[in-house]
């Protein structure tokens, strides 16, 4: 008996299916009653927030480092804002004596781009829509 | 059940229609159910399991984007499930073999005792080689579709395929060379 060549491949499409019980569906069905419809599962504020914050975090972080290295406030930032500050003077001489140390540069510009991003991230937690 | 039908029906899921859902439940449960024993292979066991299978594949039909077939993500969730219940319960493959259809070899036709002795060196195979095989030879999946299931690059499986299939062949072999 069965010294012929044994075909794998062929014996192998003809494997029957195992079959589950006759009342499989119904028993399902009455389980997923109870359950809620399914939803697109969506990302809880806590969540988004970390996320803000660790995103804030980061851009600080590159930003003091990589000023530490080539000191972008001193060679571009600084200039703008004096020429800023200069533009201004014509109109409002008095803002002319006003020097402005890096740090506080730094500090208003830092400042300026957590507002931003506050206001994005609590638009989109409150309204659930992107700016 | 075709793609589009498919896609319909789980539309209608996502609507709150359940009846929708034991559509395609009808339409998928014997062939999950298949894979999911072939890997458990208990059958009281794989019915458990082939709920939770659809169970999470209702919960998560939200989450399913057709960028790959229905049943192909439908597997995978089958897959994955069966493979993570084997590792919770730590149990040994070979300590669950359950003889369920293997029926005697005697007063059969040499087709049929062939498949009885497949179905047994089937349940030596390891899960993972179980499943390849069922995917492949039943299911008729692609190997792209088995890489996507499995979670193993292509070549792989391609590899473990052929492994399988020698494997399968000397357990045969040794088993008709006993009798």
């Amino acid at each position: 008996m069965m010294n012929t060549k044994i075909d794998i491949e062929g014996l192998l499409k003809q494997l029957p299916i195992e079959k589950t019980d006759s009342n499989f569906t119904a028993q399902l069905i009455s389980s997923i009653a109870s359950l809620p419809a399914p939803q697109p599962k969506q990302l809880s504020k806590p969540i988004i927030i970390c996320a803000c914050i660790g995103l804030i975090g980061l851009m600080v972080g590159a930003w003091l480092i990589s000023d530490y290295f080539f000191g972008w406030t001193e060679l571009y930032v600084q200039p703008l804002l004096s020429n800023i500050v200069a533009s201004f003077k014509g109109i409002l001489p008095r803002i002319s004596q006003i020097e402005c140390p890096p740090i506080i540069i730094e500090g208003l510009l830092v400042g300026a781009v957590l507002l931003v991003i506050d206001a994005v991230v609590r638009h989109k937690v409150v309204t659930g829509k992107p700016l | 059940m075709k793609a589009q039908g498919e896609k319909e029906l789980i539309q209608q899921v996502l609507q709150g229609d359940t009846s929708a859902f034991a559509l395609l439940v009808d339409a998928h449960k014997d062939r999950v159910f298949n894979l999911v024993f072939r890997v458990i292979r208990q059958r009281a066991w794989a019915e458990e399991l082939c709920q939770d299978v659809f169970i999470k594949v209702y919960q998560q039909l939200a989450q399913f984007k057709h960028k790959a077939r229905f049943s192909t993500w439908l597997f995978r969730i089958a897959y994955n499930t069966a493979i993570s219940a084997l590792r919770k319960h730590q149990l040994s493959v070979h300590s669950i073999n359950e003889s369920h259809s293997y029926v005697e070899e005697d007063n059969q036709g040499e087709k049929e005792a062939l498949i009885s002795l497949l179905e047994k060196a089937i349940a030596q195979l390891s899960t993972e080689e179980a499943a390849l095989i069922t995917l492949c030879y039943t299911e008729e999946k692609t190997i792209e579709e088995i890489a996507q299931i499995t979670g193993l690059s292509k070549a792989n499986v391609k590899v473990k395929l052929h492994r399988v299939r020698v494997k399968l062949k000397m357990i045969i072999e040794r088993s008709t060379n006993k009798n």
